[in-house]
């Protein structure tokens, strides 16, 4: 009996000194403070260049959501409709494929490259009615779902998402995974305000900030969309680049064929 | 611990297991589908039947018997039909060959024969393919070795069997549903297989041996929410939807004595 009781005491004072603090594998660790970040939420209207049908090419940056709490880093940002289609399209920075430029498409010296493909942000793009928004923009990142007591008394949640992409077996409601653009174009009625969101899901573990280029623009998308169609969204290098380019999303690009 | 103790914790644990219930709205709905034998002379003519419980009936949008939907939103030409939760009676198997992909439904066929007849195909010579030949390419593509490991062949795997009017009947069950009094069972059967996508299910098993990539096929995702999207001529549906009724989780029988033009 003594025997049994002091073996699962042993094995538990040994597991105690195995303990280790986990907040440095999460995304929003604060290195610095041995804190955590908060989610960051931006409203991209409020922003110098707000993105707007055929404005701008808008590219920014988020930070990483709170894993832990569930509540999630993102941008919002509203324009009016058209009476016409209009296409919304962010892409997110691939650190794997800069890094690969950056080093000349051999090795590359960063570490964070062992972790491929962990080491991209994913960031989903949803749309929509700016009414029908659940979130506060700059406050809280939020979603299109509705819900409704139906006729036999019933609650049903609707979701009015409009921006909706299909996935690869040609189902509606796809996403696209990490560093890959996503887009989608929906029919808008004039002077009707609709509502951009951009929700974190993860950021590169280089810096725990993920880059993006966003662009609203009249009409259907393009038929083709890959990490060209939208340039800017990369890190500053301090190494300089072969070939006389100033970025490796340029230097990449120049020789994409699509 | 002793021999005692154990004991005791063990018959707690067990009178706690008794004692368990969860109080969730979602119930099993079982019932029967039937088909009028003036429809079809063989199961074997009848495509997956998709059964679904939704909250309302509105035969005047599509003009033709359909459930209630929801708004539409973005560019469906309807709105989601909001099913409580549902069935099918059948799904699409691989049969063996490429040819023969999106085209056998599971519970029709009691021999290869039957398949056969109702899927007639020709091998790389021009030749109808024999029993023989498809018994040899699914112990191939499968690793079977007897009739009795066909998933999709056998008298005990059939879905429908003659009633006493002569018509076709199937029993399902619908797993988990929300089952609210006044709610309506309706379905469709999709005979010519609209609802199987090529580009879906399990990646073919001979891919290194034969060099070549595919998808074995199997249904869409969305058939209960948008059953319009996969309706077409020759489809059975259920013109009388059946109501549910409080408290009543079994017995409902559901007629397709619909079809679509």
């Amino acid at each position: 009996m003594n025997t049994r009781l002091l073996l699962p005491l042993t094995a538990a004072l040994a597991l105690t000194a195995c303990d280790l603090n986990p907040r440095p594998l999460l995304q929003n660790y604060d290195p610095e403070s041995g804190g955590l970040f908060t989610a960051e939420v931006d409203d991209l209207d409020l922003s110098d260049n707000a993105p707007t049908v055929d404005g701008t090419l808008f590219i920014g940056s988020l930070g990483a959501s709170e894993v832990g709490s569930g509540t999630h880093s993102g941008a919002t940002f509203t324009f009016e409709g058209t009476g016409d289609r209009v296409c919304i399209i962010v892409d997110p920075q691939s650190v794997w494929r800069d890094d690969l430029q950056a080093s000349g498409g051999g090795e590359s010296a960063n570490p964070y490259m062992d972790d491929y493909p962990h080491d991209d942000g994913d960031l989903d793009l949803s749309a929509g009615l700016a009414s029908f928004y659940t979130g506060t923009p700059g406050v809280e990142i939020g979603d299109f779902f509705g819900s409704f007591p139906d006729g036999n008394g019933v609650d049903r949640a609707i979701d009015l998402n409009l921006c909706l992409m299909q996935d690869t077996h040609g189902s509606t409601g796809g996403t696209a995974g990490r560093a890959t653009p996503e887009w989608c174009d929906f029919e808008t009625e004039p002077g009707t305000t609709y509502m951009g969101v951009l929700t974190v899901f993860s950021v590169p573990v280089d810096d725990d900030r993920l880059r993006f280029a966003l662009d609203v623009r009249s009409g259907a998308c393009p038929p083709s969309i890959n990490e060209c169609t939208l340039q800017g969204d990369y890190d500053e290098l301090a190494e300089e680049l072969p070939s006389g380019f100033d970025n490796v999303e340029e230097q990449y690009c120049a020789n994409y064929d699509g | 611990m002793t021999s005692r103790a154990f004991l005791a914790a063990t018959a707690a644990l067990l009178m706690l297991t008794g004692c368990f219930q969860e109080d969730l709205p979602e119930q099993n709905l079982d019932g029967s589908i039937v088909i009028p034998a003036s429809m079809v002379s063989s199961p074997g003519e009848i495509g997956p039947v998709y059964i679904g419980i939704y909250e309302a009936f509105d035969p005047h949008q599509l003009g033709y018997p359909y459930p209630a939907t929801a708004p539409r939103v973005g560019d469906n030409p309807i709105g989601d039909a909001l099913p409580y939760g549902g069935t099918s009676v059948g799904d699409f198997a691989y049969g063996c060959y490429l040819l023969l992909r999106c085209q056998v439904v599971s519970g029709r066929f009691s021999s290869l024969d039957d398949l056969l007849e109702q899927h007639p195909l020709d091998n790389a010579d021009g030749d109808p393919v024999t029993a023989e030949e498809l018994f040899d390419q699914c112990t191939y593509y499968y690793g079977w070795n007897n009739i009795t490991e066909f998933a999709f062949i056998g008298d005990e795997q059939l879905d429908f069997s003659e009633n006493e009017d002569g018509d076709w009947e199937a029993e399902f069950r619908a797993w988990h549903a929300r089952v609210p009094e006044g709610a309506l069972l309706w379905a469709f059967a999709d005979n010519d297989n609209t609802s199987c996508s090529v580009d879906r299910g399990q990646i073919n098993r001979k891919r290194p041996e034969d060099g070549i990539f595919f998808r074995e096929g199997a249904h869409f995702q969305d058939i209960l929410n948008f059953p319009d999207k996969y309706i077409t001529s020759g489809d059975f549906i259920v013109e009388d939807p059946t109501v549910l009724e409080a408290d009543r989780l079994d017995g409902y029988e559901v007629r397709l004595d619909y079809t679509f033009e």
